[in-house]
């Protein structure tokens, strides 16, 4: 009884007790002793090591409870760790056959934002596969992945993403640095590569047609034939640009950002920042942040954290929220959020975040 | 600073205007508002406030705790005061965050009759279709950077955008397919989370409102996701569920997706149905035509209408946070669906329940969760917070005007 009024005031449990109360009330779905397949999917703010954490807690609840965990189960139990704005919002859903029950609970805030900047940053995973991800666009029903080889589209199955169809890119051999980016506009889907760019309509469905091609991208300039940089006029390689109001910051080859009013002249440059950068607007702030990544190379962990302009100089608005490996790429994902990818250190598994910043004061 | 429609100001919903004991941050934390401080009782029904002292309302009068009770008692709870304290005694469990609702905002009555809040502005001018509100130079949080702010309404968006551009206005409301225009024009983009849900409406008593395949086979024949990506430039979200996710957290448990081979299989030979939207909502006629293109592709016949009596209707119905529960219920009222919700106990898990069972009826079908979408001028500045809050209401009290801008 206590714990219902706790949950009922918002006075949320803490995250451990969290973990014994969803275990519990998957137990009482379960038949005793049943064989089940636990599947746990993060959809909040929560950090790799927090989400280990809690499979990791649930599975030893379960195994007390006298369950067995087996993969090939046919009795699933899919956790997800989700959120609202008060907090986290933890749900299990059990399926045995056509029965399915749903549980949750609502654990205490994931974490306290720092005190000392003004915003959030929110990770949301999207997809993790052994493959390499170049890039991913996330729609409502629809999940689009660049891959080195392919095109993949995934559609929404019970607030899951499963693969219905993929669009095999032309054989290349590409450079081991290989970068890639996906585009979609309207109906419209666009997809580059080195010295190749697709284009496609998304339909029920998707079909798309490749070229040759030099032609700019969305970064506003082409890639450099065989390398991993941008190259444009007036402009020294860079690998990665946003757009702040009328100024435009370009990731350079030195480790240093540089400034460019819109003449492309420089203005100046600073240190601080790792080779992928993008813009959001959000409206917190001063409006227009900056996601970057932090320096370092494919053997570092990494992570990306929001600046604000203020006298030409990046402030931090945000924590910095950090991933199990290297981002290898950042792109922007609509005005106020953007995409990472990352790469486990670990496990070698290839993730894509969608990232976005909430206001908080 | 110019909108096309104001929301409510009779009932006391401008947060700008008239407060709330509590309020809630951009991370949806309490906060201090009229109150310094609360309690409650084990069961939640008990509640105690410690009122911020020395405040007064816009016309000078004492807040006092006689003056909250009275404002909170017209909600149907029992009120009153204990020594510095004001007692609520709502009936049944709530949360505290449920004195952030702007429906719990104390207001008085003034002499003239005019309503008295306690916020960073007074309204100082109401007419049809204006508004002018004055910084409250007394105020508990400090005076606001501006002097007043004036709202006009009844605009339409292409007058809105020419008075942007012509800089004869700082903030104005958006389409989204006004955005790229504003931008354009050197504004800056304010967005707020999903608050508003966009959905289809049967009829009540209609023969096609009672056919309960029919009503499934039309829900799982839209395409959200392209009406989404075209019609709405990817500006909100596909609803499944009633509550968008920021504010449930498990709406992603509602499958939005479009199954247009099983809403063949659910009906043949459905009648020819009447779908009608606001005549003054383009965008919303826009994706009524949408619509019937997907629903006739199953099978299902609409004929799209502006205004009129139809057998369905495509609303708009704004989401009042802060808490999924009220908000839930509220939105089930707006929708005329009140009687087929039901929450048979405290937690999330019985509030999931009851927007499933609602849902699942089909007389209501979820399409969007849109954000409120604001252009600012590049003069318009904000200091700490930003000029729209995450729940949608306008947070003006922070603004300034850089005067050296055109």
């Amino acid at each position: 009884m206590l714990r219902l009024i706790l949950v009922l005031l918002g006075l949320a449990a803490a995250p451990e007790d969290s973990v014994r109360e969803l275990a519990r009330k998957i137990a009482a779905a379960l038949a005793p002793r049943e064989a089940v397949a636990l599947s746990v999917r993060n959809a909040s703010s929560l950090a790799p090591a927090e989400v280990a954490g809690v499979r990791r807690e649930v599975e030893n609840q379960l195994r007390a409870g006298n369950f067995t965990l087996a993969a090939d189960a046919p009795t699933t139990v899919a956790v997800t760790l989700s959120e609202n704005w008060q907090g986290g919002v933890w749900i299990a859903e059990i399926r045995h056959g056509d029965k399915r029950d749903t549980v949750m609970v609502a654990p205490a805030r994931p974490r306290e934002r720092a005190a000392a900047t003004p915003m959030g940053i929110d990770r949301q995973l999207i997809l993790e596969q052994p493959e390499p991800i170049l890039d991913a666009v996330a729609l409502e029903d629809l999940l689009i992945v660049l891959e080195p080889d392919e095109v993949v589209f995934y559609g929404r199955k019970d607030a899951r993403w499963e693969r219905r169809q993929a669009i095999a890119l032309p054989q290349r051999v590409w450079p081991r640095d290989l970068r890639g980016r996906l585009t979609i506009e309207g109906d419209s889907l666009q997809a580059f590569l080195p010295g190749l760019a697709c284009k496609g309509k998304v339909q029920s469905e998707p079909a798309l047609e490749c070229g040759e091609s030099d032609a700019p991208w969305p970064a506003g300039a082409p890639l450099a034939k065989g390398r991993n940089y941008f190259e444009a006029e007036k402009l020294p390689p860079f690998y990665s640009a946003a757009r702040v109001g009328e100024y435009s910051l370009a990731a350079g080859m030195d480790g240093r950002t540089q400034w460019f009013d819109n003449a492309t002249a420089a203005t100046g440059s600073f240190a601080g920042w790792g080779s992928d950068i993008a813009a959001v607007e959000t409206g917190c702030g001063g409006g227009r942040q900056v996601l970057a990544t932090r320096p370092g190379d494919s053997t570092d962990t990494d992570a990306v954290q929001a600046f604000e302009m203020t006298g030409r100089r990046p402030t931090a608005v945000s924590p910095a929220v950090e991933f199990s490996g290297p981002v290898t790429a950042m792109w922007p994902a609509g005005p106020a959020s953007a995409v990472a990818i990352t790469r486990d250190l670990k496990t070698g598994q290839y993730a894509a975040f969608r990232i976005s910043l909430t206001c908080s004061r | 600073m110019e909108v096309r429609a104001a929301r409510a100001l009779e009932v006391g919903e401008w947060p700008m205007v008239f407060e709330t004991l509590v309020r809630l941050d951009e991370s949806g934390r309490v906060q201090p508002a009229l109150a310094i401080s609360w309690r409650h009782d084990a069961s939640g029904q008990r509640w105690q406030f410690r009122l911020r002292p020395n405040m007064k309302f816009h016309d000078g009068s004492p807040l006092a705790g006689e003056a909250v009770a009275a404002a909170l008692g017209a909600n149907g709870w029992t009120c009153g005061t204990a020594g510095p304290e004001v007692v609520v005694q709502t009936g049944a469990p709530v949360a505290v965050a449920e004195f952030a609702d702007a429906r719990r905002a104390v207001f008085v009555r003034g002499s003239d009759g005019s309503l008295q809040g306690t916020g960073p502005f007074r309204l100082a001018q109401w007419e049809s279709r204006r508004a002018t509100l004055a910084a409250n130079e007394d105020y508990w949080a400090g005076r606001p950077f501006l002097d007043a702010v004036a709202i006009e309404m009844g605009r339409t968006a292409q007058q809105q955008l020419l008075n942007l551009e012509l800089g004869k206005a700082d903030l104005i409301e958006l389409g989204p397919n006004d955005v790229r225009r504003a931008v354009q024009s050197g504004a800056r983009i304010w967005t707020s989370a999903p608050v508003t849900l966009m959905a289809l409406r049967f009829e009540r008593g209609r023969p096609a409102a009672e056919d309960a395949k029919l009503r499934e086979a039309l829900a799982l024949s839209i395409d959200r996701a392209a009406i989404l990506n075209v019609l709405l430039q990817r500006r909100g979200e596909a609803a499944g569920g009633l509550l968008p996710q920021w504010l449930s957290g498990y709406a992603m448990l509602f499958s939005a997706a479009r199954d247009a081979a099983r809403a063949r299989q659910l009906v043949t030979g459905a009648p020819l149905l009447s779908l009608a939207s606001d005549p003054a909502d383009a965008l919303a006629r826009t994706i009524a035509d949408r619509i019937a293109v997907n629903t006739r592709e199953a099978g299902i016949r609409l004929l799209t209408q502006a205004g009129g009596n139809a057998d369905l209707y495509l609303v708009r119905a704004r989401i009042a946070p802060p808490v999924a529960g009220p908000a839930l219920a509220r939105l089930a009222a707006s929708l005329e669906v009140s009687d087929l919700f039901h929450v048979s106990g405290p937690g999330l898990e019985s509030l999931y329940a009851g927007e499933r069972a609602l849902v699942e009826e089909f007389r209501v079908i979820p399409l969007f969760h849109l954000p409120e979408i604001y252009g600012a001028s590049p003069r318009l500045k904000t200091w700490a917070t930003p000029g729209l809050a995450r729940t949608g209401e306008w947070r003006l009290d922070d603004l300034w005007l850089d005067s050296e801008l055109p």
